[in-house]
Formats: structure tokens, C-alpha cells, sequence
């Protein structure tokens, strides 16, 4: 049988008030891919990326793995080193002063497509990742 | 219960995507209607990562998946002969939790709870791990 697990992800640099780079995941996102989109934010979080825009338009599933790669980038992007997601995906990261609750700041989702858009409603994950409907208001929020 | 369909499809983590057509490909030929089919497919694909990753860890399996309408309810049953997990007797997530509070996984049963209508695991008769995902008023009238 045919397998279809497809993904990609591009990636654009964009300057706007602040440089911000933008991450497109293309396809569909689950537990065979979301450890190659983690390594990617942690490699442009390495090269100096600090705002991150996470362009989810063209991504048609997510899975809780998908989820747990955004908690790893939103980690990622407050500086934080996410635990190991496959040793340790019932682990809390460790707690840090000053850092924790609200919205991260540099690091937001840009038009997530509904079924993605529901995973992020019923996970909770809106609390802590800003959703923007349009790439202009994105990129001025940050 | 309508005339059942069945897969059996290699515990593999890029056999997900499959699994997912094939549960869509049942569910769309039943006119059922396409909110109430990503909530299966999601809850679906949960189940199946489950399965992969806690049950068979990382050996080789199988994983068979029936699909068949029962009315206007989608019923999947997925089995598999991994060693016992059951996905329902896990604690409930508090999604509420902020970033660096919240452990990084356990969302795959939370969505599994929040998506299907009744989620029943059981042990068949020839020994195997049986999880029931039903999901109500999916067959949309014609």
C-alpha cells in the first residue's frame, strides 16, 4: 500500500521591525516527522534566530507529537533546553524564575488551518502561542 | 453495523499516514461529515502512535484496524498484540498548565478523551489489546 507521510518544512528569513524568520511546515505533521522540526528550530535558535514565526497554513493534520514539537520550539525560543521527547515526554522541563505563564513573545503561529486550529483549542496550547490570522499583523506584532 | 473494513499495516510510525487514509477513505465513502471525520482521524492517529510507541516500542508488530458505521456512529477498533496499554486508564492532562509547567506529553490520550465519544479498551479473547474509538453522529443524512 501506498504511504503518504509527507512533510516539509521551508524556511525564509524575513526583516521586519526585528529580523524574523519563518518556519513553513507543509504536509502533515505526526509522530514520524515532529523530531525533524524540533531539530530545525533548535538549529536556527543556534544561528542566532530570536522571532520565530511558525507558518502552519499549508499544514492539513497535527498530531499531539505536532504539539509536543511546538512546546519543544516555544521552549526553545525562551532561551530553555526542552527535555528529550522521546525519554521524556512525561517529564516537566524544569522550572525557571521569571519565565513562566503568558504568551511567548518571539515565537507565534501564523494562519493554522481549522483541524489544526482545534488541536491547538483543545490542547491549550492558544494560552501560550499567539495565533495571527494574516502574515502582515504577524509580522508587526513582533 | 454496517460491513466492516479492515487493514493490517506494520506497527511503524510512517505507517501512520496510511492508517489515516484508510479510516478517512471508510468514513467519506459513508458520507460522513468532515468536523466529525478529523476528530476521527485525530483520535485515530493517537491511538496508532500509542500502540507504536508504548506498545510495541520500537519492535516489530502489527496493528489491525477495523472501521465500520454503526448507524450514524463511526466505530474503529484498533488491536495489536504488544504488551498490555491501556491509554484510558491514564491520568487526565490539566491543560491549563502554563509552558513550563506542562509535562510534554500525555496530550495523545487527551485528545483521544476530548475527540471520541466513548474510547473502551479491552482484551479479545485471542489475547490482544482492543481499543474502541466511537465517535457519534459522524453519517451525515442523505
Amino acid at each position: 500500500m501506498k504511504a503518504w507521510n509527507q512533510m516539509a518544512i521551508v524556511i525564509h528569513q524575513v526583516q521586519a521591525r526585528v529580523p524574523v524568520t519563518i518556519m513553513q511546515l507543509h504536509g502533515e505533521l505526526d509522530a514520524s516527522h515532529y523530531l525533524d522540526v524540533i531539530a530545525q528550530a533548535r538549529e536556527l535558535y543556534a544561528a542566532g534566530t530570536r522571532h520565530l514565526l511558525l507558518d502552519l497554513s499549508d499544514l492539513s493534520f497535527m498530531a499531539s507529537s505536532g504539539l509536543v514539537a511546538l512546546h519543544s520550539i516555544a521552549l526553545i525560543m525562551r532561551g530553555r533546553e526542552p527535555p528529550d521527547p522521546e525519554h521524556g515526554r512525561k517529564a516537566s522541563p524544569p522550572r525557571a524564575k521569571g519565565v513562566e505563564g503568558g504568551l511567548v513573545a518571539n515565537c507565534k503561529i501564523l494562519n493554522p488551518q481549522p483541524p489544526v486550529s482545534w488541536a491547538l483549542e483543545v490542547s491549550g496550547f492558544k494560552a501560550f502561542l499567539e495565533v495571527c490570522a494574516d502574515l502582515e499583523t504577524a509580522l508587526a506584532s513582533f | 453495523m454496517g460491513e466492516p473494513s479492515y487493514l493490517h499495516i506494520a506497527a511503524d510510525l510512517k505507517n501512520l499516514a496510511t492508517i489515516r487514509r484508510f479510516v478517512e477513505g471508510v468514513a467519506r465513502r459513508g458520507n460522513g461529515n468532515p468536523q466529525a471525520i478529523t476528530d476521527v482521524l485525530i483520535a485515530t492517529n493517537e491511538a496508532a502512535t500509542n500502540v507504536i510507541l508504548h506498545g510495541y516500542q520500537g519492535q516489530p508488530g502489527v496493528i489491525e484496524v477495523e472501521v465500520a458505521y454503526d448507524q450514524d456512529a463511526l466505530v474503529v477498533y484498533l488491536r495489536d498484540r504488544a504488551p498490555r496499554f491501556d491509554p484510558t486508564s491514564t491520568p487526565a492532562l490539566d491543560v491549563r498548565l502554563p509552558l513550563e509547567q506542562r509535562p510534554l506529553g500525555g496530550m495523545g490520550v487527551h485528545m483521544m478523551r476530548q475527540l471520541a465519544d466513548e474510547l473502551i479498551y479491552r482484551t479479545t479473547d485471542d489475547g490482544r489489546n482492543e481499543l474502541v474509538l466511537v465517535k457519534k453522529g459522524v453519517r451525515e443524512s442523505r
